[in-house]
């Protein structure tokens, strides 16, 4: 089973927990590429250039250490008060270059090309790919020791962590999985695949994404909906009203919409890689089996 | 003898239609009984044939009266305001699918009558003028749609598949009322345009001689280009910029059927909607992700039509 495996990597991940060193001038981490990138100790100035990092670096605390963001950082509020660098696609060099950061937080391979011009000129950049539940968690260390908030990062993984296995503990049980389909787009129509966050989050879910293949965001033939013949369709589109997808020509034989058990979610929570979304899964969890959570609450 | 090759033309043609659109409608991504998809595929192929009919149409009557083979549906500015249009109800992050289309229609009448008024003068639209004013305009419209999707963030990938071109609208109960409203408007403008073939086909011969002839070239003008630019409006609102069938269709339809507004137009509108649905058959079935179908189009349409126009050569040198 591919859970366990990853149940035993996170294990190992958060059990190793980097040490709170407090001496010394500088300090290196391991960034997603592999390479070890050093930074000064402690780092004043930090430049988020992913709405991941921004939601990670307020989840510990550190915001007054966050300098510049990018337009798409909208959670928590507070964030749209930082100053702007441009927007996730094309941030501005100079707007970055103007903040003096000493530390930049990037995504690969989407920045790469960002990346490769602020190292160009001697920007210290380090690249983090939080593309799954495990990844989120070491982000959230390895930003947690940038900033200086490694107890606050343990902590936070912990408690990540615990909600993430008690949910585990909960669906793996369950024995006839719930078809889903994840609506993330309406024109074209587009869903999550199983090596999507959104899909990982579906399973940890209890759910059975019926869409098993393909790219992690696949443009999806409405064909396929029906032949998948989901029990639940989560619509995280902003572009369509729950009505519209409940009268869907050709739809009504599909089995969620004829049980009504169509859903919407916050796209930033079930797509962004960050505590939130982590979190989020147990929302999930509900809109899946509004049943089996009714239950436990009454428990 | 003209008159009978015509009709069997005609006939030809109209098979052709209703047998491709059977075919398509037994066409998928993956196999599934016909008669449970049903439901999903015969709004696409009513969408396809509305398209590619429209698109055809609109390429004809243009490349007539502005007497330019090069023009084609998008050409006076009005897919660029239709484009915007939707672009920005993307952007705004409207929750229903409905008003994407709404938006996009509205777009589409800001750029007609934005061309409308750079191009008229003293009552008359020469014919260069009204061709500049709407690439101008077109130009502004497309300027105001990349803005957009700089703006835009999780949206961007929806702008694209709108400027692409797709026929992958999902149609709604709650939609069905405004598109049959599109369907009846672009059939009223269709029909006002046929009805003018016959001065198409005097303008054909040259403005001075066509007024001689009695026809209000300007006039003729005006109407043919705020009709067309109405079904144009209507067909991206729904489907987006498909390019290369308004375009190439009346090119083949010509050599078919000769250049006789009348006929042209005619078999236009049977052979773009029978090309559109060829098109989108191999858009969603040839690579395991859907492609948009102006993709298609231009990638398929380009050798055949280059191929037509290297045989057509032989023929006559």
């Amino acid at each position: 089973m591919w859970f366990v495996a990853v149940v035993l990597a996170t294990a190992l991940l958060v059990g190793c927990s980097q040490e709170d060193e407090t001496g010394g001038e500088s300090m290196t981490v391991t960034d997603d590429r592999d390479r070890e990138v050093t930074l000064p100790r402690p780092v004043t100035g930090v430049v988020s250039l992913g709405p991941s990092f921004t939601e990670i670096i307020f989840a510990l605390e550190a915001e007054e250490k966050l300098i510049g963001v990018t337009t798409y950082c909208d959670y928590p509020e507070a964030a749209s008060q930082k100053p702007k660098v441009g927007d996730f696609l094309n941030p501005s060099i100079e707007r970055i270059i103007a903040l003096e950061p000493d530390c930049i937080l990037a995504t690969g391979p989407t920045q790469a090309r960002t990346i490769d011009r602020l190292e160009k000129l001697g920007l210290t950049v380090v690249q983090l790919n939080p593309e799954s539940i495990t990844g989120v968690l070491r982000c959230i260390r390895v930003i947690g020791h940038i900033v200086g908030r490694d107890s606050a990062a343990a902590a936070l993984t912990g408690e990540l962590w615990g909600s993430v296995t008690g949910l585990y503990r909960l669906t793996s049980q369950i024995e006839n999985r719930k078809r889903v389909f994840v609506e993330i787009d309406t024109n074209p129509l587009v869903s999550a695949g199983p090596g999507s966050f959104p899909g990982e989050l579906i399973t940890l879910a209890g759910g059975d994404n019926i869409i098993e293949s393909g790219s992690a965001y696949p443009v999806v033939n409405p064909e396929e909906v029906i032949r998948g013949d989901p029990e639940v369709m989560i619509i995280a589109s902003p572009a369509v009203s729950l009505k519209e997808a409940r009268e869907r020509l050709g739809w009504q034989q599909v089995s969620a919409v004829r049980s009504e058990s169509i859903r919407r979610v916050d796209p930033s929570r079930i797509s962004r890689p960050g505590p939130r979304a982590v979190r989020g899964a147990a929302e999930l969890y509900e809109l899946i089996y509004p049943e089996r959570a009714a239950q436990r609450d009454n428990d | 003898m003209m008159a009978r090759r015509w009709w069997a033309e005609l006939l030809l043609l109209s098979i052709l239609l209703v047998v491709v659109a059977f075919l398509s409608m037994g066409v998928g991504p993956s196999w599934i009984s016909p008669l449970r998809i049903l439901g999903v595929r015969l709004p696409r192929v009513v969408l396809g044939v509305f398209a590619g009919s429209s698109l055809a149409l609109v390429g004809a009557a243009l490349q007539g009266i502005l007497q330019n083979p090069l023009a084609d549906p998008y050409i006076l500015g009005v897919s660029s305001g239709a484009a915007f249009g939707a672009a920005l109800a993307v952007v705004l992050r409207l929750a229903s699918s409905l008003l994407t289309p709404v938006f996009g229609f509205l777009g589409a009448i800001l750029a007609i009558i934005a061309v409308y008024n750079l191009a008229k003068s003293n009552g008359r639209v020469p014919k260069d003028t009204l061709l500049l004013s709407g690439v101008l305009v077109g130009f502004f419209f497309s300027a105001l749609v990349m803005l957009l999707m700089v703006m835009a963030k999780s949206e961007l990938h929806e702008i694209t598949y709108l400027l692409m071109g797709n026929l992958g609208f999902i149609f709604a109960r709650s939609d069905i009322p405004l598109f049959a409203v599109f369907v009846l408007l672009v059939g009223v403008c269709g029909g006002v345009i046929y009805s003018r073939s016959r001065e198409m086909n005097i303008l054909s011969l040259g403005e001075e001689g066509a007024k001689q002839l009695g026809v209000e070239t300007e006039k003729l003008k005006m109407m043919v280009f705020v009709t067309s630019s109405v079904v144009v409006g209507a067909v991206v609102a729904f489907c987006g910029a498909i390019g290369f069938v308004g375009l190439i269709v009346p090119h083949i339809t010509r050599i078919l059927v000769g250049p006789d507004h009348r006929r042209l137009i005619i078999a236009s509108i049977l052979l773009g909607g029978t090309l559109l649905l060829v098109a989108d058959a191999a858009a969603r079935t040839i690579a395991p992700v859907e492609l948009p179908v102006g993709v298609i189009t231009a990638i398929f349409g380009v050798p055949f039509f280059a191929y037509l126009l290297k045989r057509r050569k032989k023929q006559f040198d």
